[in-house]
Formats: structure tokens, C-alpha cells, sequence
């Protein structure tokens, strides 16, 4: 082992520090990483860790007779996340490119003993091609389409490093990019970079990082904040989770360089509620930063000042908003503020403030490092470089995808994400989050990039993408994103807070059979005045994921107001539920129903009473053989459906 | 956890060995038990002990309205709710009226002015985890706990129910956060399962 500096005094001391580690590291022959994102852990990667762990103990003479010693040339570590969530618990052995899926703790001693002192893969734990149990084997990661179609740059430690190992991290061209804009650049060239980059914001409205910059340097000032918009509130999206857990020293390299940049001396990383990984590790390198000179005074021996605090946001959506998140900063209720005060003028403490997003961030120190034309090379002609996504929802591979701008729907949702579950029919993508829209299967081919979803009524968003199959209504998606912004609304403009109200009750009557002759229009004239009345973004953007259901399923909407009938099988008043012939009379559903609706004896089929049944599902939930349709008006809507885990 | 917590004894909600980090706790700055400042007997209810706890709370920020939000998150951190008498002491200490306390304690979800179990059990109800499922597993928690999403907690103090709009395992929906602690892919078959865990650890 190398001993680690106290301090780094000069970028050279860190360079030759970045040297010798590698030197060191050169001796590590095989590396086994463990994912250890919240989905893993949740499927017992830890306890597959501790398996291993002992299973190598056990091994070591063995293990040393094959040249692999547990701790220098042999490495077992945990990672952030892999990406591939519905395949986890996830394993990657390096430099061999196994990947090993689904990997539970009694599986410790086959990888020991046949990968890692054999040479040979666990065939049972490889990745399935074709997603069933006897289907061709990936033997390479970089076999799978979902790797291999990606382009990883601000996902690009992901799954790769122990967030929590500093070494790792500057093994991986830590801090190069920041060495480089110190040594070689000056604040303007820096943001002059970022700028020709086409680098825009990834939180959500697409601004061009490189002119909010620009504008943020022609303000008179003494003090600038930086700020780092962590708080990820687009439900069913959580790249920037991943990021702050899985890599969080890359985002505070990318906010040193734009601290650099601007002349900014303070800054902030608000992190969302409901992520306490994040904050851990965001603390943890930011504490070790600052104990090695990377944070604080002359950083580097460079005379960059920066103080970097955390602050956990207060689980208000309406938070993630700019202006809204800098009252939140100073203490305050969120309340966002009309936009014609510009934040890089009057920001935080009515101090200039610029403020980005987390992805964003992380994209900067590979724009400095490896040039503004390499990043802005890839991506289309308005939207460059790459865009992470969070590929959810009906599809079968689920997880984070990073790939670069302008490809399409189609390839992301198809080929990286290997289709729909069960191979059922694609009904909508639902992307850009509560502000963005749902489009339908002949918008498949429509690349992906800022403004061409914007122009089709959806938006890209901060990049969450719910795939929704034929069993998912419209007219329910519409109500729960209506829903979900009227308890959002920080209820300070009357069109937001009372006009989700109202839309609220229409759409709420309608699911249930109760909708009227010019609700539909009621609708529409509700949203206009949503749309140019509101305060902020979140009442602007509201009336899009009604507005853009009803432009591409309008027929979904009337079904419900006239015939009482939900094509999907979701809204409870209009189905009922019925037992088929391929009941096998297991009682599973009958012990599970909450109100003893279901009736029969073993291996005879059972029958729902549709007095007692209130459509809770569970049946339909819990049963492994299909046997529970869905109906509406008399018509089976939905019959089969996976089972979950 | 501490050895007690392991007897699955009914405990007060405002039982301070309950409110002890758990695996994948946050570990920032994890604030030290109360229990070392104000006993084993510290009733969130009762000022005095509120008095103790508070103290060393203020040791930790510069007595500013700015504070508020974090000193809100280390009360609720510790006591998992927000006693009155500690907003009392607050606007005191502050100098800025409760009401704006109050207005701040009720804008931001995650803080609670009513007591909570020693386990808060998060029901995402995301977009993701809506789509799959979300939605029928709530009102099933709802009925199995036998409380409401968002009020309470159950008779012996162990569990309190709420919803939240994403917890960042989208691609595993439906997911469920219990205080930490993550769950993926929880349906109706297996909440049984994960509520004996939880009630166990
Ligand atoms: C209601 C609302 C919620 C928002 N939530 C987020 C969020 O959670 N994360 C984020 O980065 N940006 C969010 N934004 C966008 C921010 O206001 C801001 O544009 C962005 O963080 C700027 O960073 P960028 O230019 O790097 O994208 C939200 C905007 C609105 C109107
Ligand atoms: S939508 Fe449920 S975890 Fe994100």
C-alpha cells in the first residue's frame, strides 16, 4: 500500500500521487464488483458480499496457489449502481467482463471456485439474450445490447468505482479535468469551453449551461454561490440519484471547475429527501475533499477558494424549481418567485447565484478534460453530447440508460430495453416527468432530443421514461400526474392551486363513470389558463400531461364519459374481475382477498362474488397461472400480467 | 439497534433507542443518541427532556433563520416527529414567530407534527411504481396495518404509513423505503414477509 498525502499542495503532488496508485494497482489481476445501489442491496447483494467474503477466506491457499492474492491482486468491492436494475443483484468481474445477474449468496461459492480459480463462467448466472432461462448466454458485458448500445460520460464511474474510495476515483481520471482547467486554462477559456460544448442543462428546461454562465460573469459582484440542484423530484427518474450515490467526487469536480469558472467562493449540493445514500456519500467526499485541500482555501496552490456545504431538501417538489430551492436554502418555505428576476443577479441571499443540475455537473470535467468539439460531436445539431435516462415502467430491461442525443424512442425502449414485458402491445412513453406529455407508438421513431419532444406536446425532460403497455389507462395517468402537482402546488398563484383542483374533480369523476357532456372542453379550458397564468413552471407545465393524453387518446377519454368503459382495465368502477378456466384451484388468491369475495374449494376453480369484490386486484396479483381477467363492459380488457417478484 | 429494540417490546414512539440510524442510515453527521443527554426516559412530550436534547441541537448551527430547516431535520431525525414544545423553543431561541415555524413544518412533507412509529414505512407512489402496482399496495398496507396512509401509527408503536413521490429504485417499482432501508418489487404476495422483518429488526 501507498501512503495517501495528508494534503495536495500542488496539482503535481496529485498527479504523481494519481501515478503511484496506478503503479500499485497494476498488480491487481482481478477485480470482482458488487453492486451495491439501492436495488441490489434491496435483492441481498450485501449478504452475497459477506458469502463472498468468506468463501474467499476459505479459499485463499488455493486462491494463492493460482496467483490470486485476496486483497492486492485479488479485489472484491462494492459499486454504485450497474444500471441494470431488473436483473440484480448484479456482478461484474474484471478484467474478464463477466456479468453475472439475479446473483444470490449461496452462489459465493461456485463463482469462487469456478470463475475465479477455474477461469470458467457460472453459466446459470450470465445474462440472458432473449431474457428467458434456456436462451443464449451473454459471456461479455459488452455483448449485451443494453451496455453496448450505451455512450457513458457523466454515468462514466458508474458501476465501475467504490464511490466511497478515493483512489478508485482518481484512478479513473479523477480530477483531470480539473487539474487541467488550473493549470492550463483561465476562468474565461473554461466557460468559453462549456459554452461552445452546446452543453445544456439536464434538470429539465434545457437552458445552455455555457450563456447562463456568460450572463452569470457579466454581473457586477463580490460574492457568487454555486449551486447544485439535486433534488430530482420527476418521479420515475433517478439518474441523479445514481450519480450523487454511485460517483459523487465527479460532481463536485464538475462544480469546482464552473466554481473555477465563475469566481464562485460558496456553494451548495441540495440533495433530495429520500436519498440517504447520496447524502452519505456526497458527505463523505466532501469531508475527505476538504481534509486533503480539494475543498476550502487555495485549492491546489491555485488560489480557487470554495466552501461546498450539503443541505437535504424537505421532500417538496415544488423545491426542485430554482427559485423555490433557494428559499428552501435560506430556511424558508419554497415558494418559487416570479422568473423575470434572474437568479444569477438575485439567487440566493438576493446574492448572484447560478445553479445547475446534477448531471450537468457531472458532464463538465469530461468536456474540459477531453475537449468542447469531442463532446459536442455527439448529439444532434441543438442537443449535444449524451443524456442519461431512466428507462421504467412496462419495459422488460429497466434501469439507467445513457446514450447519446438524437437517438431514437424506438432503439431506447426496443433495443436497449429489450421491449415490452410479456411482449404486450406499447400503448405510451410518458417522458419529461409531471411537466412533460405521453406519446403514442407512431411517435417511436422520433429521436430523442430537447426540442423535437418538445414540439410533439411531450418534453425530454430530466429524462424519466415510463413505458406503459395496453394495460395502463390514459385518463388515469392523466389523473394521477393532475393529482400529484395539486398536492404539489405550493398553492401562492390561484391558477395552479385552483385549477388542478378543478381538473382534479373532472378527471376523477370521469374514471369513475361519472363524467359529463363538455367535460373534455372544461378540461382543455382549464389548462389554457393554467398554461398562461401560472407563477411558475410547475402551474406553466401542468395541464401537459393532459393535455397531451388527450391530443393522442382523446378516444380513451370519451370511451370512459359515454360508454362507462376503461380499455385498460384500471379504473375500479369501471371493471370487475372473473376467474378463467386455467384456474388450478391453488386458493393462493382466496387466502389474499381482503374481502373473502372468492370462493372454492383446492384444485376447483374459483369463483369472485361482485357484491363483496371491491377491484383491489390482489388477486390478479398474487396469482402464477393467469387465471384472473379484468372486464369491462363485458369485455375482457386485460388477461394476462407478470407477477412480481 | 439496541439490545432492547430486539425484545420487540411495545415502545413509546418517543422511546429514544428507537431512534437509533439503521442500516444504510444517512450517516451525516448521525446526531448522537439523545439518550446520552437526556436518559433513558426522554418523553418527547415532557419539556424538560425536549429542554436537554434541544440544547445540544443548538450547538450545531448559529442561532439564524436560515438554521430553521436543518434544526427542523435534526429534531425529526431524532424524535422521527416534531414535539410542540420544541417549536416553542425554536421560535424562542430564533426569534421569529412559531408561525412561521409552522408554516415551514407543514410546507415541507417529509417533517411530521404528529408522533410517528419507530418505523416509517414509505410507499412510493411514483409514476414508475404508480404504473405497476403502486397504488393497490398502499391501500393494502392501509389494511393490513390497519391505519391510514399519512395519520398515526399502529397500536404498538412500531409502524407509521406514508406516501412519497419517488425514492429513486424507479427501475424496481413497486418500491417501499422503511426508514432506510430499501425494498424492491413489493406486492401484496410478499408485504407480509417484509413487515415480519421490519418488525423483527
Ligand atoms: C416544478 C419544477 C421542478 C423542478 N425540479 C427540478 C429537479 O428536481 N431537479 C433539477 O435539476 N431541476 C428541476 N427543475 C428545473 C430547475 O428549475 C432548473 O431549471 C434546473 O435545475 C437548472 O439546471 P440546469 O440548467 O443544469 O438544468 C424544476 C423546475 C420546476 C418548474
Ligand atoms: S417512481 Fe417509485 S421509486 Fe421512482
Amino acid at each position: 500500500m501507498i501512503k495517501r498525502p495528508k494534503a495536495f499542495k500542488t496539482p503535481k503532488s496529485l498527479l504523481d500521487y494519481a501515478e503511484k496508485v496506478k503503479k500499485d494497482r497494476d498488480s491487481r489481476k482481478l477485480e470482482v464488483r458488487i453492486c451495491a445501489g439501492p436495488s441490489c442491496v434491496a435483492g441481498g447483494a450485501l449478504e452475497f458480499r459477506d458469502e463472498l467474503q468468506k468463501e474467499l477466506d476459505a479459499h485463499a491457499p488455493q486462491l494463492k496457489k493460482a496467483g490470486l492474492t485476496v486483497g492486492t491482486s485479488l479485489i472484491e468491492k462494492c459499486t454504485g449502481c450497474h444500471g441494470m436494475c431488473e436483473a440484480g443483484p448484479l456482478v461484474i468481474l474484471e478484467p474478464m467482463e463477466i456479468f453475472y445477474t439475479h446473483v444470490k449468496p449461496k452462489h459465493a461459492k461456485s463463482i469462487v471456485e469456478t470463475t475465479l480459480l477455474e477461469g470458467e463462467p457460472v453459466k446459470e448466472l450470465l445474462y440472458s439474450l432473449d431474457f428467458t432461462k434456456g436462451g443464449e448466454k451473454a459471456k461479455h458485458h459488452s455483448d449485451i445490447p443494453f451496455y453496448a448500445l450505451q455512450n457513458r460520460i457523466a454515468l462514466k464511474n458508474v458501476g465501475t468505482i467504490d464511490p466511497t474510495n478515493f483512489e478508485d476515483f482518481l484512478l479513473n481520471d479523477g480530477f483531470k479535468g480539473l487539474v487541467k482547467a488550473l493549470t492550463t486554462m483561465t476562468p474565461e477559456e473554461v466557460v468559453d469551453a462549456v459554452d461552445e460544448s452546446g452543453l445544456r442543462g439536464r434538470g429539465g428546461a434545457g437552458f445552455p449551461t455555457g450563456r447562463k454562465w456568460k450572463s452569470a460573469l457579466r454581473v457586477k459582484q463580490d460574492r457568487v454561490w454555486l449551486v447544485c440542484n439535486g433534488d430530482e423530484g420527476d418521479p420515475g427518474a433517478f439518474m441523479d440519484r445514481v450519480i450523487m450515490d454511485s460517483d459523487p467526487y465527479t460532481v463536485i469536480e464538475g462544480m469546482l471547475i464552473a466554481a473555477y469558472g465563475l469566481g464562485a467562493t460558496d456553494g451548495y449540493i441540495y440533495v433530495r429527501h429520500e436519498y440517504p445514500l447520496a447524502v452519505k456519500h456526497l458527505t463523505m467526499a466532501i469531508e475527505n475533499m476538504k481534509a486533503l485541500g480539494l475543498l476550502g482555501e487555495n485549492i491546489l496552490g491555485s488560489g480557487l477558494n470554495f466552501n461546498l456545504k450539503l443541505s437535504r431538501g424537505g421532500g417538496a417538489f415544488v423545491c426542485g424549481e430554482s427559485s423555490a430551492l433557494m428559499r428552501s436554502l435560506e430556511g424558508k418555505v419554497g415558494e418559487p418567485r416570479a422568473k423575470y428576476v434572474r437568479s444569477v443577479e438575485k439567487g440566493f441571499k438576493d446574492e448572484p447565484t447560478v445553479l445547475n443540475n446534477v448531471e450537468t455537473y457531472a458532464c463538465v470535467p469530461s468536456i474540459i478534460s477531453r475537449g468542447a468539439d469531442w463532446f459536442s460531436s455527439m448529439g444532434t445539431a441543438k442537443s449535444k453530447g449524451t443524456k442519461v435516462f431512466s428507462l421504467v415502467g412496462k419495459v422488460k430491461q429497466t434501469g439507467l440508460v445513457e446514450v447519446p442525443m438524437g437517438r431514437t424512442l424506438r432503439e431506447i425502449i426496443y433495443d436497449i430495453g429489450g421491449g415490452i414485458i410479456d411482449d404486450r402491445p406499447f400503448k405510451a412513453v410518458q417522458t419529461g416527468g409531471p411537466s412533460g406529455g405521453c406519446l403514442p407508438a407512431d411517435k417511436l421513431d422520433l429521436p430523442v432530443d430537447f426540442d423535437t419532444l418538445t414540439r410533439e406536446g411531450a418534453m425530454m425532460g430530466s429524462g424519466g421514461m415510463i413505458v406503459m403497455d395496453d394495460q395502463t389507462c390514459m385518463v388515469d395517468v392523466a389523473k394521477y400526474f393532475i393529482k400529484f402537482l395539486s398536492d404539489e402546488s405550493c398553492g401562492k398563484c390561484v391558477p395552479c392551486r385552483e385549477g388542478l383542483k378543478q381538473v382534479y374533480q373532472i378527471l376523477d369523476r370521469i374514471t369513475k363513470g361519472e363524467g359529463r357532456e363538455g367535460d373534455i372542453e372544461l378540461i382543455e379550458k382549464l389548462c389554457h389558463t393554467m398554461e398562461v397564468a401560472s407563477l411558475c413552471a410547475l402551474g406553466k407545465g401542468a395541464p401537459f400531461p393532459v393535455l397531451s393524453t388527450l391530443r393522442f387518446f382523446r378516444e380513451e377519454y370519451e370511451e370512459h364519459i359515454h360508454d362507462k368503459f376503461c380499455r385498460g382495465g384500471v379504473c375500479k368502477e369501471l371493471i370487475n374481475f372473473h376467474i378463467n378456466d386455467s384456474c388450478t384451484g391453488c386458493m393462493v388468491c382466496l387466502r389474499h382477498c381482503p374481502t373473502e369475495a372468492i370462493t372454492g374449494e383446492r384444485k376447483k376453480l374459483h369463483v369472485i362474488d361482485d357484491d363483496k369484490c371491491i377491484s383491489c386486484g390482489i388477486c390478479r396479483n398474487v396469482c402464477k397461472f393467469d387465471s384472473v381477467d379484468i372486464i369491462s363492459q363485458g369485455k375482457i380488457v386485460a388477461g394476462k400480467e407478470p407477477a412480481m417478484a | 439497534m439496541s439490545p432492547k429494540s430486539k425484545t420487540g417490546k411495545r415502545r413509546d414512539p418517543g422511546d429514544v433507542a428507537a431512534l437509533e440510524p439503521t442500516a444504510g442510515d444517512t450517516g451525516a453527521k448521525v446526531p448522537a443518541s439523545p439518550s446520552k443527554a437526556t436518559g433513558d426516559s426522554c418523553d418527547p412530550m415532557d419539556p424538560v427532556c425536549i429542554c436537554d436534547t434541544m440544547d445540544e441541537i443548538f450547538t450545531h448551527y448559529p442561532r439564524e433563520e436560515a438554521s430553521l430547516i436543518m434544526i427542523l431535520q435534526e429534531l425529526q431525525d431524532r424524535f422521527n416527529w416534531l414535539p410542540d414544545a420544541a417549536l416553542e423553543r425554536i421560535a424562542e431561541e430564533l426569534d421569529i414567530p412559531k408561525s412561521r415555524i409552522l408554516a415551514v413544518s407543514t410546507f415541507y412533507k417529509s417533517f411530521s407534527l404528529d408522533p410517528r412509529g419507530r418505523k416509517v414505512i414509505k410507499v412510493c407512489t411514483g409514476t414508475a411504481c404508480h404504473v405497476r402496482g403502486a397504488g393497490m399496495l398502499l391501500e393494502e398496507f392501509e389494511r393490513v396495518l390497519d391505519i391510514p396512509v399519512g395519520e398515526g401509527m399502529t397500536d404498538d408503536g412500531t409502524f407509521s404509513l406514508e406516501s412519497v413521490n419517488c425514492v429513486g429504485a424507479c427501475a424496481m417499482a413497486p418500491a417501499v423505503l422503511v426508514n432506510d432501508r430499501y425494498y424492491a418489487k413489493v406486492g401484496p404476495g410478499n408485504l407480509g414477509k417484509l413487515l415480519t422483518k421490519e418488525r423483527e429488526s
